[in-house]
């Protein structure tokens, strides 16, 4: 799956104005993938939380630095992941010289890191719907809250957490396939 | 794709810390300063000393105005001090 989070043109766009300098955007394309980068090193290679944190401050300054080599803007996606990879086996290598990965242990990773990869399709696909559908997803499974502290902070029924959920995850799917989104639900605009 | 797995793929991209996202947005334009504030803490042992007291305080007197997540990530570069002195 391969659904991309904004057109070609916005992507270049992007690239170019971080290649100059732009801080905004910078603080943009830090803000997209962070996540992503995150779950590569934690879920993917499973560093711990402090090995994780240089690690992280690594890819971002390396991806900084290196724009100008980045030959396809539209592989963004990609070489982050590639330059993120790469940093997680340079620090496993550091930490573990004698240890070679198993063929298990290989396609493990590979598996993980192709969920992520599906992951991050549906992520940006999320941020593509409105507002309210996106924060409700997102705080539902990822920050894991309760309908009864959904319904309080949003100052929503709590009776009607579930059916909006529902309703946002029907949307997601639809503007994954690349279908129009159906008709907003109410209040989920 | 069901509701079960579509939840599952939300999931798994949960937020970075918000400290580490903070640094990775200023590290890059901070780039003259850091490398300044290592050169010297190799270079000063006094210096160095000072950091690993308080670093925040130290970066302070000497005129920097640095987020904790970058001093943080100053504090994890620096050079360790030599065993024989």
């Amino acid at each position: 799956m391969d659904t991309p989070s904004r057109s070609a043109v916005a992507t270049h766009s992007l690239v170019e104005r971080c290649r100059l300098g732009d801080r905004e955007a910078w603080r943009d394309l830090v803000e997209e993938y962070s996540r992503y980068v995150y779950a590569i090193i934690m879920r993917g290679y499973r560093l711990s939380e402090s090995d994780a944190e240089d690690v992280f401050q690594d890819v971002f300054a390396r991806v900084f630095e290196r724009l100008e080599t980045l030959r396809d803007d539209d592989a963004l996606r990609g070489w982050i992941a590639q330059v993120t990879r790469n940093l997680c086996s340079d620090h496993l290598r550091r930490a573990h010289p004698t240890e070679e990965l198993s063929d298990e242990t290989v396609t493990d990773l590979d598996e993980r890191l192709a969920d992520l990869d599906m992951a991050l399709a549906v992520r940006q696909a999320l941020v593509r719907l409105p507002a309210g559908c996106a924060d409700i997803l997102d705080r539902f499974f990822c920050r894991d809250q309760s309908y009864r502290t959904i319904s309080a902070e949003l100052d929503l029924p709590a009776g009607t957490i579930a059916s909006r959920i529902s309703r946002c995850l029907d949307r997601l799917r639809k503007e994954i396939g690349g279908r129009d989104p159906t008709p907003a639900a109410s209040g989920e605009t | 794709m069901d509701e079960h797995e579509l939840g599952r793929l939300i999931g798994m991209l949960q937020p970075a810390p918000s400290d580490w996202t903070r640094a990775a947005r200023e590290l890059p334009f901070l780039s003259a300063e850091l490398d300044d504030i290592l050169n010297r803490a190799r270079g000063d042992e006094r210096f160095r000393r000072a950091l690993r007291t308080d670093a925040g305080s130290a970066l302070h007197e000497q005129g920097y105005d640095l987020s904790p997540s970058v001093v943080a990530h100053i504090m994890r570069r620096l050079p360790d001090d030599d065993p024989q002195s």
